[in-house]
């Protein structure tokens, strides 16, 4: 038995030294060269920082005009005054929805208005050639304004709920409906119009989405629940149309067609 | 090596063809690209950028399709566009540092940057006044700084140097120089001096196609034969630039001096003469 195992061990030792033999030992030249090719590789090579998805929020946050929070900021005054003011003369759910639609057709616009500063400005055609390029802040800033105005809705429509006894869900849809419409309509006018846009296209897109929001008062019996039909047509198809043209906003942008005029 | 390959570029809108079946391959070295209003120089470069979709053909960088590379392939380039925005409430700085944030540069790292950029392009004194305030050759100026700002390996400049004085101009082109060495620098411009001492490959464009491309030496030699220089008498230089492409005239003591490009000797006492970057220019792109 000890002789058998002494056998084993000396033929592993035969069978390695026979390896070591067969070796292949690597030129020295050859093996310096290619170490200095990886080193170069290596010192070539860039390291490139990559901003996670909130540093992206935070640069965004950073460089949104000072215009930009001053035109949310009176919107939410102007809404919590409302807001204030109806409740303490203990308006009925008309009262809430004759300002609050208006509000809402013109926070649709604001949160479109903000992405026309940078056509406005034909900054475009340069930020789309960078890293973080047109397509990621304009879904950055839509995220963010559209985010805000949304809390700002769910607040109005709560209060309101709770001070007139009518669904949430309700006032909800009859203020989701002018939001979306409006957002869809200036998005229309932002992939229709060529040429440098201007704030006054802007004004009256949002004078004519007031003037429209305060429309369905003139029919009697639109808000009633019998009509919540009717209602939900107007948000299904303003959803259909702000989700259409922002799709081909996205495609316009890809292809260049909103970048560059001349 | 860094290449970058155009494989039969066509633009098309509608029946226009602005780019046709361009193609080329580009490395390290500065490179000019001279074409005449229309010629669709502006929108190859917006191809290269990949901001416009060519409706044929494909760029590829080091062998990988652009399209495919997206956000990585922005990450090598610095553009300066012919029609450059900006913000006017930002200041110099601001502006730098806002488009260091665009292009994924760490805080420290941009703010360093733009000190250094500031000063290559001499708008350091005025790294805070508000973008409003500057006047056109400043924003130029401006521009040419956000483009350098993440050390591109491919710097894409349209008409870079319009509205500098010849002392920013001489400037730019020293600062284009230096940076030449381990990149390709792709320069678009209507000012021949702008390319001629320091483009290692000048392209022409005509019509959408590159009809010429070749070192200045190789173009000159093209042209060699066809440039000449004469002394005419003041009534008949009208006939001359009538039947002519005449790149220069200088009234003379004696006369005025006209340099004709022309494919025969225009006249008694024409002298061939040694042509520059603009004879080129006006031999091929001179209406027939």
């Amino acid at each position: 038995m000890h002789d058998r195992i002494n056998r084993r061990i000396s033929k592993s030792e035969d069978v390695l030294s026979g390896l070591e033999a067969w070796r292949i030992l690597p030129e020295a030249e050859k093996r310096q060269k290619a170490m200095e090719g990886i080193d170069r590789k290596i010192r070539e090579k860039r390291i490139m920082y990559s901003p996670s998805p909130v540093r992206l929020f935070l640069i965004q946050l950073q460089y949104i005009p000072f215009a930009f929070w001053l035109s949310q900021g009176a919107v939410l005054v102007s809404v919590v005054f409302l807001l204030c003011r109806t409740t303490l003369q203990q308006g009925g759910v008309m009262d809430y929805l004759w300002w609050g639609s208006v509000a809402a057709a013109w926070m649709g616009l604001m949160a479109c208005g903000g992405l026309n500063r940078h056509l406005a400005r034909g900054m475009v055609e340069l930020e789309q050639s960078c890293y973080i390029n047109m397509l990621q802040l304009w879904t950055m800033r839509m995220i963010l304004s559209g985010c805000m105005d949304m809390a700002i809705l769910c607040v109005c429509s709560g209060v309101a709920a709770w001070n007139t006894r009518v669904r949430l869900v309700r006032i909800l849809l009859y203020l989701l409906v002018p939001f979306v419409l409006s957002n869809a309509c200036y998005l229309i006018f932002l992939t229709s119009a060529r040429g440098r846009r201007t704030q006054y296209p802007q004004i009256i897109i949002g004078a004519v989405s007031g003037v429209m929001a305060m429309t369905p008062r003139l029919f009697t019996g639109i808000y009633s629940p019998d009509c919540l039909w009717v209602w939900l047509i107007l948000l299904t198809g303003g959803v259909y149309l702000w989700v259409e043209r922002l799709r081909c906003c996205r495609r316009k942008i890809a292809r260049g067609e909103m970048l560059c005029w001349n | 090596m860094l290449e970058l390959t155009l494989n039969k570029i066509t633009k098309k809108y509608g029946r226009k063809i602005a780019v046709d079946h361009v193609s080329y391959e580009f490395r390290k070295g500065v490179y000019g690209l001279l074409g005449e209003n229309g010629a669709g120089k502006t929108t190859l470069l917006r191809m290269i950028c990949s901001l416009l979709e060519p409706s044929d053909g494909e760029i590829r960088c080091s062998g990988d399709s652009v399209d495919r590379m997206g956000a990585q392939y922005r990450r090598l380039l610095g553009y300066l566009p012919q029609e450059f925005g900006y913000y006017p409430e930002f200041t110099a700085r601001k502006f730098l540092l806002y488009m260091a944030a665009l292009k994924a540069i760490p805080k420290e790292l941009a703010v360093e940057k733009a000190e250094e950029l500031l000063k290559l392009v001499g708008l350091e004194q005025e790294q805070n006044s508000r973008l409003k305030t500057f006047s056109g050759g400043m924003i130029r100026r401006l521009g040419i700084a956000q483009a350098l700002l993440n050390d591109p390996e491919i710097l894409v400049l349209d008409e870079p140097t319009s509205g500098l004085d010849p002392k920013e101009r001489i400037r730019f082109r020293n600062i284009i120089s230096e940076l030449s060495r381990d990149r390709i620098i792709l320069l678009s411009t209507h000012i021949v001096s702008d390319v001629e001492y320091i483009a290692d490959e000048i392209l022409l464009m005509k019509g959408g196609e590159l009809i010429k491309t070749g070192s200045m030496e190789w173009l000159a030699a093209q042209v060699r034969g066809r440039v000449w220089d004469c002394c005419v008498r003041p009534e008949e230089t009208e006939n001359y630039q009538a039947h002519y492409s005449v790149s220069n005239l200088r009234n003379t003591d004696h006369g005025v001096r006209l340099r004709i490009v022309a494919e025969e000797c225009p006249g008694p006492g024409a002298k061939p003469v040694d042509p520059d970057l603009e004879d080129v220019y006006l031999y091929y792109f001179r209406e027939v």
